[in-house]
């Protein structure tokens, strides 16, 4: 029985948080008025889409060993477990973007809550790899946060265009 | 001196079956030589090895109280190729069976004292910990401890074990009960939500507090996460482990933890003592 995260399982949430990341994007760019703001928005979901693809990719990698379940799983509770958990963090599925993000927010500030959301992820990748225990497991986790990172520094890139 | 290998000879006084699946069955053992019965003591967390003749032995966590030593309840899942399990729910009341134990750690219940204490539990892991909440909550213990909260899970009201013992001590004032089932269900009126995220958003205060956590391994992963967000530190979690085990008494190596037997030197540890242990857990 394993009570640590494996690779998979870790990257498995990395995809639910793209995803749901995407999904909040999407919403938030029906609910702002500017076309400048709801075209960043629009782009940082495509980004969380290129992002999910990243993780699939970095699963589908995956030795055997760092795939096979550890335990007896007929119904996929481990799977359930993973995505109501990773739904809590960074794109809490509770939210309303409605509530964060109004019809007159503007691109600089769009960009700036994205960054802390990418910020959110790195802290709560790295909280995790104190879950993880084979040093393969721990490396992937390491690359997670390195991808995150690196959204942050297209982000600010983005940001300081605009400035 | 008892030899360790030769089971006791318990008799099946009853059979409880814990849900709608018919797959989750309390068994009551009695021991059929009332001496066994005297000298039989354990502590919540323990187990026993259950054996039927010509078929097998396996681990078992105790499910009854401590404080009640005339029968002993364990409550088995019965797994579709489970040789044993299988074995045991098709048995009959008044069958004999083979018994060896106790075994293992148990939990700290004397470090207990004086702390709060917040039971994590999903699942059929929820034997141990109602042992150990039936020995906080009698009478000649209950004082001994603060807080007692009780956050149990399971993915519908059906698979609710021990659902009497919960609605029992739900009526009494020095005791929490907190339940979640995974998705909504008519006439349920607890929690809706899987066990980590339902836990966050409870956010029990961690000072002075020791979480024991049991559960399916993705449930107790997934809480531990939480519980270290929330504050716990990992000398106040408090986990049961499962091994495939044995001899149950640390002679044959079957279920060693780096240097640790989980038959003897476990199966509870604190979490810090897990993070200590080398190799996969």
């Amino acid at each position: 029985m394993s009570i640590r995260f494996s690779a998979d399982e870790i990257l498995e949430m990395a995809e639910r948080i793209e995803r749901n990341g995407a999904k909040f994007y999407r919403l938030a760019a029906e609910i702002v008025k500017d076309p400048g703001g709801r075209q960043v928005l629009l782009e940082l979901a495509a980004m969380e889409d290129r992002h999910q693809e990243t993780f699939a990719s970095m699963r589908a990698e995956l030795g055997d060993r760092e795939n096979e379940a550890a335990v007896f799983d007929p119904d996929s509770e481990a799977a359930l477990n993973l995505g109501a958990m990773a739904d809590g963090y960074v794109f809490d599925q509770k939210d309303d973007p409605s509530e964060e993000l109004n019809a007159q927010i503007n691109s600089r500030d769009i960009l700036h809550k994205a960054i802390g959301r990418e910020k959110d992820a790195i802290v709560f990748f790295v909280g995790l790899k104190n879950f993880v225990g084979v040093k393969a497991d721990k490396d992937k986790v390491e690359a997670i946060i390195k991808e995150e990172m690196s959204h942050i520094t297209l982000l600010s890139n983005q940001l300081a265009r605009l400035e | 001196m008892k030899n360790p290998y030769l089971p006791i000879p318990v008799r099946l006084a009853k059979i409880t079956s814990e849900n709608e699946a018919e797959d989750l069955k309390t068994f009551d053992l009695a021991f059929v030589d009332p001496e066994d019965a005297k000298a039989f003591k354990f502590v919540a967390g323990q187990f026993a090895m259950i054996s039927i003749n010509g078929i097998g032995e396996a681990p078992f966590g105790i499910a009854s109280s401590p404080m009640n030593g005339d029968i002993l309840q364990f409550t088995v899942k019965r797994y579709p190729t489970g040789v044993l399990t299988t074995a045991l729910h098709d048995l009959s009341v008044d069958q004999v069976l083979g018994l060896r134990g106790p075994f293992g750690n148990g939990y700290p219940v004397k470090g207990l004292e004086s702390k709060n204490i917040l039971v994590v539990g999903g699942g059929f892991a929820l034997t141990t910990l109602r042992s150990l909440a039936s020995y906080v909550l009698h009478e000649n213990n209950r004082a001994k401890f603060d807080k007692f909260t009780m956050f149990v899970a399971a993915r519908n009201p059906g698979e609710m074990l021990y659902k009497k013992d919960l609605e029992e001590w739900s009526k009494r004032d020095d005791i929490e009960i907190v339940q979640t089932i995974d998705g909504p269900a008519e006439g349920w009126k607890g929690k809706v939500g899987y066990a980590a995220p339902v836990l966050k958003e409870l956010a029990p205060c961690a000072e002075n507090t020791y979480a024991i956590v049991c559960g399916p391994p993705v449930m107790i992963k997934t809480c531990l996460f939480v519980l270290f967000e929330l504050g716990f530190p990992p000398e106040r979690i408090v986990t049961s482990m499962e091994m495939k085990m044995k001899c149950g008494i640390g002679k044959c190596g079957r279920c060693n933890i780096g240097s640790k037997y989980v038959c003897k030197d476990g199966p509870v540890f604190t979490y810090k003592q897990l993070q200590e242990l080398s190799g996969e857990y």
